[in-house]
């Protein structure tokens, strides 16, 4: 019974020097939204900060000529899973929120079931990541009032989904001023100060700049702190030249830089 | 079975016997010490002329030590960039070609015993120069355009007969816009020069009438002038200036101050002029000034005869608080402001600004001496009337003893006075040989050891050619000959000693 034992236990040694199995991926395909930089996700903060920063992208034809009848807006998407050497499609569809003033398809953006954008929502062949069009249309409605478009990614033969919160996007279209989304909480505070379609279009008219995502997303601190010590000046200028009439916003209240 | 245990019994006894296997460690070994001989703490270098060797002397109290040599640098007192490690080699004895751009490195020298993997290093100074990186540099002009002149310093502060003439003009193919104003160094304004994002580039900044130009003390290049030093390029300039201050680097030109906060990230380009206030009210900055590093500097209003301060490259001008009361009156126009020294105040921990102000009351024509105290906290000052008697009254180009004797120097035709600020005595320092016309006064310290100087500068011209008497003092007077003279073409208008050791704050930023 011993000499028994004392084979199986020289067998186990061997047993237990068996090769480890590669890990590999066993799941489907999924798809998801992600941030147009991917080493963003490396970052200690990316599920609390940089994940939300592509979430929101606002588009005015308000800096446009009045000959531009349609814009493109884009968004990232990346696959799960196996990378397929053949063209695989994806689907979007718009999310109606009754509290939202939702945008018509076909009339505010170009719709995702539209035959022209069957070919145009594909993840290329050896691919695993796309851009994503958003075609907005210049209708005439966008100048009284902001349209929102909320999209998400809906399953279909090639993709399921990825979690929850990587699988929706937004888009608020507009033919006049609108908040940029550089114009954060942060910059009310420290730079800009509360917004208004006043204030903003008086800091286009004193600095002959757009100030619009692309500008202000783009501006360095010092060159944030010059811009705002010339709009600074600009503003006392004003009210100094309208002594009884100060700038006001459209609430009435008073123009001010922080 | 019987068997089976006797292959056991013998596995167990051969595993017993290696186990007591004869330990020829030795435990007791002493712990072994590499030293490092043969080299110095300090190497000085030219940029792709020098060629480094140094032969150290490695030991080991180990008996038959296996050593690797290891000689690396990297950039020293990096601020803005991640500094970049270079292997220069890899054998005991170093003989390398310095290919670096000027500045300071730590140079590392390490060795390592393979055998115990014992690591010694040593880590000295390595001062990469060029010809343009040591010398005097004197700002000159020919009536409408400014240049600068390099005189060569080998060994000691006092030049060698080799100079450069001309040197930007030769280098950079124009002269400098607008007749010489003052000269200012900043080791730590920032620029893309270097490094891909904006690091501390070490800048020659040229003030004239009608341009600045920043220029890379390292090759003596302009990178930097009125069409790129400001976000709002292409600037006109009127009188420019450059200085160091509270929590900024600052430009006043015309008559409005223009900053760049060093408290956050910025790229060396200068912002908006500041506002007199919240109704950018207009104003007009004199070009003279109080400023150090830990206090805000103090600014003087030539349009509405006030003090104002400015930290941190502000928004909006701070008007100063006469901690007395006292008003300094109206139509008063500063003729000269300048830092005499700088004194802790340890009961309320603030650093105090004095130094002297000339003003002049621009309808009577009465001029005062101002004595001023000046902290965060906000100003005091007393006033005396300068009688006409004095020299004083009607002086150009004063200059106070900053950090010195107790002294406000000046000229009066071709004659230099002294003006004791405590003992309000006039007396005559030097008298211009005849011919001779003072351009400027200044006064520079400066302790980099065997380099070490504090003189009193006398600029003049005759004709068309400048000579800068360098004047050692005793007692604050003037020794009866200049410790040697500086001599050129044009008009001298500011003379500056640059060299590896020298920083932003080495000189005072005043005048």
């Amino acid at each position: 019974m011993k000499k028994l034992y004392f084979i199986i236990f020289l067998i186990s040694l061997f047993y237990s020097c068996k090769k480890t199995e590669y890990l590999s991926y066993s799941d489907i395909d999924r798809i998801q939204f992600g941030p147009s930089d991917p080493l963003l996700i490396y970052r200690s903060d990316y599920e609390t900060v940089w994940k939300y920063k592509d979430t929101l992208k606002s588009y005015s034809f308000y800096y446009d000529s009045e000959s531009i009848r349609q814009d493109t807006l884009y968004f990232d998407i990346y696959t799960l899973g196996m990378v397929a050497n053949y063209d695989r499609s994806y689907t979007l569809r718009q999310t109606i929120v009754e509290s939202d003033n939702n945008a018509q398809p076909n009339i505010h953006y170009q719709s995702f079931d539209d035959p022209k954008s069957e070919k145009i929502y594909v993840i290329k062949a050896g691919q695993v990541h796309a851009k994503v069009p958003v075609i907005l249309y210049r209708d005439p409605t966008l100048k009284e009032k902001e349209y929102i478009l909320n999209i998400e990614i809906v399953e279909n033969q090639n993709f399921s989904l990825g979690p929850i919160t990587n699988v929706w996007r937004k888009v608020i279209i507009s033919d006049r001023l609108t908040r940029p989304t550089a114009w954060t909480d942060s910059a009310v505070k420290y730079w800009w100060g509360k917004y208004s379609a006043v204030k903003h279009q008086f800091m286009i008219e004193v600095t002959h700049q757009k100030w619009d995502q692309e500008m202000m997303s783009s501006l360095a601190q010092d060159e944030s702190s010059y811009w705002l010590t010339e709009l600074k000046k600009a503003l006392a200028d004003y009210n100094n030249a309208h002594s009884n009439t100060p700038l006001l916003d459209e609430d009435q209240e008073l123009v001010v830089f922080p | 079975m019987k068997y089976l245990k006797t292959i056991v019994y013998l596995l167990m006894a051969g595993i017993l016997g290696y186990s007591c296997q004869k330990d020829n460690n030795s435990y007791l070994q002493e712990k072994e010490t590499i030293t490092i001989e043969g080299i110095n703490d300090t190497y000085n270098s030219i940029a792709d002329k020098d060629i480094l060797e140094i032969s150290p002397e490695v030991k080991s109290t180990y008996s038959e030590p296996e050593f690797e040599y290891t000689w690396t640098v990297y950039p020293a007192n990096v601020t803005g960039e991640i500094p970049k490690v270079d292997t220069i080699s890899n054998t005991l004895n170093l003989n390398y070609k310095v290919e670096l751009l000027a500045r300071k490195y730590n140079l590392v020298f390490s060795t390592k015993n393979k055998k115990t993997g014992l690591t010694a290093y040593r880590n000295v100074e390595l001062v990469v120069n060029t010809e343009y990186t040591r010398g005097w540099y004197v700002l000159k002009d020919d009536g409408k355009d400014s240049d600068l002149d390099q005189f060569f310093t080998v060994n000691s502060i006092i030049p060698s007969n080799a100079k450069n003439e001309d040197i930007f003009s030769r280098l950079n193919g124009y002269k400098i816009l607008g007749k010489g104003l003052r000269l200012t160094f900043l080791s730590d304004y920032k620029s893309t020069l270097v490094s891909s994002t904006p690091s501390n580039t070490r800048t020659l900044f040229v003030g004239t009438e009608n341009e600045i130009s920043a220029i890379y003390i390292n090759n003596l290049r302009e990178y930097r002038n009125k069409n790129s030093l400001f976000f709002s390029s292409p600037m006109e300039i009127k009188n420019g200036v450059v200085f160091q201050g509270n929590g900024g680097q600052y430009i006043i030109n015309n008559n409005h101050l223009f900053g760049i906060s060093t408290a956050v990230l910025n790229s060396g380009i200068f912002g908006s002029s500041a506002m007199r206030d919240d109704y950018n009210s207009p104003y007009e900055l004199s070009p003279y000034f109080l400023t150090s590093n830990v206090t805000p500097t103090l600014l003087y209003d030539n349009k509405s005869s006030t003090f104002l301060s400015a930290a941190y490259a502000p928004e909006v001008l701070s008007t100063v608080n006469n901690k007395n009361g006292e008003s300094i009156g109206k139509n008063q126009y500063c003729n000269y402001m300048g830092l005499q020294k700088k004194v802790y105040d340890a009961k309320n921990y603030v650093m105090i600004l004095q130094g002297p102000g000339i003003f002049e009351n621009t309808l009577t024509g009465e001029k005062s001496l101002i004595q001023m105290e000046f902290d965060s906290d906000g100003l005091t000052f007393t006033k005396s009337v300068i009688p006409l008697s004095l020299m004083l009254y009607n002086a150009k180009n004063y200059t106070v003893l900053a950090e010195s004797e107790n002294l406000l120097y000046y000229s009066n035709g071709g004659n230099v006075y002294s003006y004791g600020l405590t003992s309000k005595l006039e007396q005559l320092q030097y008298t211009l040989p005849a011919g001779e016309e003072v351009t400027f006064i200044r006064h520079r310290k400066y302790s980099e050891s065997g380099y070490e100087f504090d003189y009193v500068m006398i600029g003049s011209k005759a004709g068309n050619n400048y000579r800068i008497r360098m004047f050692e003092k005793l007692g604050g007077n003037l020794k009866s000959v200049p410790a040697f003279s500086l001599e050129g073409k044009g008009e001298a208008k500011d003379v500056i000693y640059i060299s590896p050791s020298v920083s932003s704050q080495t000189f005072p930023n005043s005048y």
